[in-house]
């Protein structure tokens, strides 16, 4: 009797639910990634990467593309075109224009924070010259979808190469919440007609400040976290070596310096405040490498030289940090957090945004690093 | 109507399940929305408000033991009338019953909501509770040996919610929890007191210990079910501390849900999707049992059954919440339901600690005088 | 019924009775019927009638043990006498003409002399039965592979061999109003829990039915519950999972002309069990049995999960796949759920269709059904690859259950949780899962708890229901049955240990 009273009730209640709509995969375009460019003022213009299924062709990817104020607005718009419901539950990478990046990203990412359907780990990405170039740049090599290949970039090198550290929407947001340091994105730029990433985009708050070229890539991700298992190419000077040279070649051969090729296992970063009158920050650097390759042969059974080519490499890293920081000293752009270290040393533990824009410019950091050869091959 | 309540003793149930069952009606809605309200008033010293709590709660439900234990196998409705005479008492009675109502309610409308933010915007409100009506009058028809093993298995069949959290573990940022130790003591109590909507539900004592086998071992399994609960509670608020900076964390509605938003497997990505029908398995402990303690609680009142009881709170269930649309409403009427419970919960068993002593006192002279 | 019975053998007393009153009687009660013999003799001036349905009893017996030594007797007919020289041993004498009606029909012979107060009853039942043959529903790969027959006295042959002790108990029971059967409970005296037997009687006696067709039908009618889905009590063909529950404490049960067996109670967990596990080493039989419960859990809710999530959910699939996935659908013209009804139904036809069909004929059939027409579903754009996957893995999950009633209850629960995800997605599979558990939570078999030993929770008996310990660590019966006694030998014993080199 009861079984007959519950499943009345259950068909009572399916009658009145079939009002959820459904998304079925072959009916809805899947975007995977968003490209978002500034055309007019105020005017933004989205290119979607979407996925879609036919009968016909199986699995297609193509663009669309909507005009608008909002992105929700730009995304309604392009719905216009498409046959297909765009649904943004797969997100992957969203791209922003240069221009648009340097009025500042905030108003549209909002979206994306409030929409609760959205997932929270795709990737941000700032691109040269507008997205939609990058978007839909037709080419033979890359697979069949310009965002997927992107995101691939991203996520996949992420752990061995020297790219920026991967930013979620999550991890942007909550740099760019916190005070006292800012987020950083990778940009990404046309080299060969292949998208690739090109360098590291400094922000201030939401806004595009400045650039550091990719070579610095990889020191840049040491400052800012543990980094393990990648490699790296030093040049140093010839002369302090010159005395460990095992003589296949005489010094005066030597033109153009020592090159060596280094394989890191670990890197250790640490950062505190020293002299808090002074504003004076130390960075202590430990990293842990394995000789790859050296240009020249330098007689490392010595436990002297060996101790030499150590100093030497930390000397030069060093200067090259001090290179780093100078530059975003310039832009006023926090991207290591200096300013959370300060705010944990005051003593109600807070510090506005205004006051630290101030006091950056000024700080100063000391770089101390520390490198250590654990291995130097099957050869001395 | 008799004080102690005689229960059948194949009704009764081993102390051993209090565990779940404490924690099945704390752990709730609650718990998906409260780090954003602890760390509004304590900041990044959340954790200490929560542990703050914990030795409340443990302060009031010993408070409520010691109640309890001046009489034979009494529950609250009984207990009131012996304190308050027959009127009163079975208004303050009415009180319990209507808070028991109205939590019910609140946890069925944010969970509503929390379905209609996350999946579905446009799905009717009235037919998600009929489905949940539906699951609460059959669990409930088939009596607290239902209800116990219902709140049993939900419990242990929701427990690996937590484990998925390690993934933001590792992205946290300990930095947001310095300087330490910096919330004052009146900031460190508001925490605490917005922390009490997540831990109501231990009021089901009152209620349910007339129900339990052995009294004597109550105590372990109640204070780890409690613990549980607070345990739960302040993983959740510290992750989502060190996850979100605190700008954002001010902001975000249901914090907890958010914190399943990264976490993707090789098999299955956005886990929050999953998380929020699971939760549908730590919401029913809690639906079932106030609804039970409803009827139970009228059937000791005014002896009016339990089926009668269940129906009709079930459909002034339905109409509530076919009417309450806007999230404004939703909000206002869970922050009532927190205070009332403040009051009703928090504060209330130490007004009727002192009452029930003295009227012991009172009582056994008079007795002896008897004898 | 059985009272009604016994109260009646007073009151029609017939005897003592003239012959001729006494065939007419008989006549009487069995109108029409050729097959009756009824012979009279006449000897030394007495009258003597002897008759029985001829094809119920062994008719040679009764010329060569019956009439041979009473007609060539010397002395004079009486029952004393005739008691005395017939040599077989099953005589009895009886005064009731109800009882010599039913005996009839039982295969007994009645010798009655006339103006005898009792009439004399030989048992010599000839019953067409098969010969003991290997288990058909529920095979096994060790053990032993005999099983029941419909004889019920076969039966309780096996069973007394393989419980050879006599604390075992099998007591008679007559259900049926009209048509009346035996029913033997049997149960361990010393181990069985005492309720579980006297509610079981209680039952058996309290039932009214008119017939009852088999075992199958009797648990139905005797469970305590039955407007649910579960089966309450297991039913099986295997005189080894029989004797296996009846020494662990159970009670079982055995109907005339049926050749499964009732244990009671069951719980969920008991369905799954089977004796194999205990045949294979612990580590093994322990992994088969965790097996087969995922099995069950999976085959519920693998074809729902992928309606919902096809339908409603595709953020949950990873992109990869959602893209394989994607492909394999776009040429579907159905939505998901229509698609997973049509595969559903297709594959339950094909079982259905399996089990009806002779052996040979059934095996055919398992193969064009799966591969032509399901490689054809998929070509003719009915249904998608990867739903086919989905199907047939979840059926096959179904068919690991040792219980047959338990897959089929398993396969039949899946339609409703299908027609749920299609229409509300994840909540509507949730919601299925929590009314399925709340529906087995009710549950009860034979008073006890249908999810025992999960609860009320006892975690010393998920020894033997999830998992199996070595022999050695299995010291005691599981509490859930309640035995009388709980101990099956010292766990000190047991554990006792020796030095290396003793």
């Amino acid at each position: 009797m009861k079984l007959i009273q519950c499943s009345l009730l259950i068909m009572v209640s399916l009658t009145l639910v079939s009002c959820i709509p459904t998304k079925e995969i072959e009916r809805i375009g899947v975007i995977t990634s968003r490209g978002t460019d500034q055309i007019e003022d105020g005017e933004i213009e989205t290119t979607l990467m979407i996925y879609q299924f036919t009968k016909k062709n199986g699995m297609v990817a193509m663009p669309v593309f909507g005009k608008g104020t909002t992105i929700k607005g730009a995304l309604e718009n392009a719905k216009l075109e498409s046959n297909f419901d765009l649904v943004e539950g797969k997100i992957q990478l969203e791209l922003y224009g240069m221009e648009l990046a340097k009025k500042g990203i905030f108003p549209y990412l909002d979206t994306l924070n409030r929409d609760a359907r959205l997932p929270d780990s795709m990737y941000l990405a700032i691109s040269v010259p507008t997205a939609k170039e990058i978007l839909t740049k037709d080419e033979q090599s890359i697979s069949n979808n310009v965002g997927e290949h992107l995101h691939g970039i991203i996520e996949e090198n992420a752990p061995d190469h020297p790219i920026p550290p991967r930013i979620t929407l999550q991890s942007f947001l909550t740099k760019y919440y916190d005070i006292g340091i800012d987020p950083t994105l990778p940009i990404i730029g046309i080299e060969d007609n292949i998208p690739k990433i090109k360098s590291i985009a400094i922000f201030r708050n939401d806004k595009l400040v400045g650039e550091i070229e990719s070579k610095y890539l990889l020191l840049f991700k040491i400052l800012e976290q543990t980094v393990k298992n990648d490699k790296f190419q030093l040049s140093l000077p010839m002369k302090p070596f010159e005395k460990y040279l095992k003589g296949y070649r005489k010094p005066s051969q030597i033109k153009d310096g020592l090159h060596i090729a280094l394989g890191l296992v670990k890197s250790k970063e640490h950062s505190s405040l020293v002299d808090k009158q002074n504003k004076l920050f130390q960075t202590n650097i430990t990293l842990d490498v394995n000789l790859l390759e050296i240009s020249e042969s330098i007689d490392l059974s010595d436990e002297k030289s060996l101790t030499l080519l150590e100093k030497e490499m930390g000397k030069k890293i060093e200067k090259r940090a001090q290179e780093i920081f100078a530059r975003l000293q310039e832009m006023n752009a926090d991207s290591f957090g200096y300013g959370k270290i300060y705010r944990m040393k005051q003593k109600n533990g807070k510090l506005t945004e205004k006051e630290w824009r101030e006091i950056y410019p000024n700080i100063k950091v000391e770089f101390n690093v520390k490198t250590t050869i654990s291995r130097h091959g099957s050869v001395d | 109507m008799e004080i102690n309540s005689n229960v059948k003793s194949r009704l009764q149930f081993p102390a051993f399940y209090l565990f779940f069952i404490m924690y099945g009606a704390q752990t709730g809605v609650g718990i998906m929305g409260v780090p954003k309200y602890i760390f509004k008033e304590a900041k990044q010293d959340s954790w200490i408000s929560i542990l703050l709590a914990y030795i409340l709660l443990i302060t009031i439900v010993s408070v409520m033991l010691v109640i309890l234990k001046q009489y034979e196998n009494a529950d609250i409705f009984g207990i009131q009338v012996d304190i308050f005479g027959k009127w009163i008492g079975k208004l303050f009675g009415t009180i319990y019953i209507l808070y028991f109502f109205f939590t019910l309610l609140s946890i069925l409308l944010n969970y509503i909501e929390v379905i209609k933010v996350y999946l579905f915007p446009t799905i009717s409100s009235f037919s998600m509770g009929l489905l949940f009506i539906i699951l609460i009058i059959y669990c409930v028809l088939g009596g607290i040996r239902t209800i116990v093993g219902l709140t049993f298995f939900f419990v242990i069949l929701s427990s690996w919610i937590l484990f998925p959290l390690y993934d933001p573990i590792t992205r946290m940022d300990w930095d947001h929890f310095v300087p330490m130790f910096h919330a004052t003591v009146p900031e460190l109590l508001k925490g605490t007191k917005a922390t009490t909507y997540s831990i109501t539900g231990f009021e089901l004592l009152f209620v349910i210990y007339p129900f339990i086998q052995n009294k004597e071992k109550i105590k372990l399994p109640l204070f780890l079910g409690l613990g549980y609960t607070i345990i739960s509670i302040l993983i959740v608020t510290v992750i989502s501390i060190g996850y979100f900076s605190p700008l954002d964390l001010a902001d975000i509605d249901w914090a907890t849900l958010n914190l399943f938003k990264n976490v993707s497997y090789s098999f299955i990505e956005r886990l929050d999707n999953l998380i929020i029908f699971e939760w549908m398995m730590v919401i029913l402990p809690n639906l079932v049992l106030h609804m039970w303690g409803m009827t139970y609680g009228m059937k000791r009142l005014y002896k009016i059954s339990q089926k009668t009881t269940l129906y009709t709170a079930s459909i002034i269930t339905l109409i509530f919440i076919s009417f309450i649309k806007h999230d404004k409403d939703v909000t206002m009427l869970t922050d009532s339901i927190a205070q009332i419970g403040f009051w009703l919960l928090f504060v209330y068993p130490l007004i009727l600690l002192p009452i029930v002593l003295v009227k012991k006192k009172m009582r056994r002279p008079r007795a002896e005088v008897k004898k | 019924m059985r009272k009604r019975f016994r109260s009646n053998k007073q009151s029609d007393n017939v005897f003592p009775i003239a012959i001729d009153e006494l065939k007419q009687l008989v006549q009487d009660n069995f109108p029409n019927n050729p097959d009756l013999a009824f012979s009279i003799y006449h000897h030394n001036g007495k009258k003597m009638a002897v008759f029985f349905i001829s094809y119920m009893v062994e008719n040679d017996k009764i010329e060569k043990y019956i009439l041979g030594p009473s007609l060539t007797m010397e002395k004079e007919w009486s029952t004393q006498t005739l008691l005395n020289e017939i040599p077989l041993s099953v005589g009895k004498t009886s005064t009731s003409i109800e009882d010599v009606l039913y005996g009839l029909l039982l295969g007994k012979v009645f010798i009655y002399i006339e103006q005898e107060k009792e009439i004399i009853e030989y048992i010599l039942l000839n019953k067409e039965k098969r010969s003991l043959e290997k288990a058909e529903t529920e095979s096994l790969v060790l053990g032993p592979k005999i099983a029941f027959t419909e004889s019920l006295i076969t039966n309780l042959n096996i069973i007394r061999w393989r419980i050879r002790s006599t604390d075992l108990v099998l007591e008679e029971i007559m259900v049926g109003k009209s048509i009346k059967r035996e029913v033997r409970m049997i149960y361990m005296k010393s181990i069985a829990n005492e309720t579980d037997v006297n509610t079981m009687r209680q039952r058996l006696l309290d039932l009214d039915v008119d017939e009852v067709e088999d075992s199958a039908v009797l648990s139905q009618y005797i469970e305590d519950s039955s407007s649910n889905l579960f089966p309450q009590f297991d039913t099986t063909e295997l005189p080894d999972r029989f004797t296996y529950a009846i020494t662990k404490g159970k009670v079982g049960l055995l109907l005339e002309n049926s050749p499964s067996g009732i244990i009671a109670p069951a719980s969920l967990f008991s369905f799954l069990e089977s004796t194999e596990d205990l045949y294979m080493r612990w580590q093994t039989g322990s992994f088969l049995r965790l097996a087969r419960f995922l099995a069950m859990f999976f085959s519920m809710i693998v074809t729902p999960t992928y309606v919902a999530v096809i339908t409603y959910h595709f953020e949950i699939i990873p992109t990869q796949l959602l893209l394989s996935v994607g492909e394999s659908r776009a040429s579907v013209p159905f939505p998901p759920l229509i698609e997973a009804l049509l595969i559903e139904f297709m594959l339950e036809l094909l079982r259905e269709a399996g089990a009806r069909l002779p052996t040979k004929v059934g095996q055919t059939m398992g193969i064009v059904g799966g591969i032509v027409i399901g490689q054809a579903a998929v070509q003719a754009g009915i249904t998608s690859n990867i739903l086919i996957i989905v199907a047939a893995m979840s059926s096959l999950a179904s068919f690991t259950a040792p219980s047959y009633l338990l897959g089929t209850t398993v396969r039949l629960i899946r339609f409703p949780l299908i027609l749920l995800s299609g229409i509300l997605g994840f909540i509507g599979l949730m919601f299925g899962i929590c009314l399925l558990i709340i529906h087995l939570l009710r549950l009860t078999s034979l008073g006890t708890p249908y999810l025992a030993p999960l609860y009320p929770l006892s975690l010393q008996d998920f020894n033997n229901v999830f998992y199996r310990l070595p022999f050695n660590m299995e010291n005691n019966r599981a509490k859930f049955n309640r035995p009388k006694d709980l101990v099956r030998y010292s766990a000190k014993e047991a554990r006792k240990k020796q030095d290396i080199d003793e």
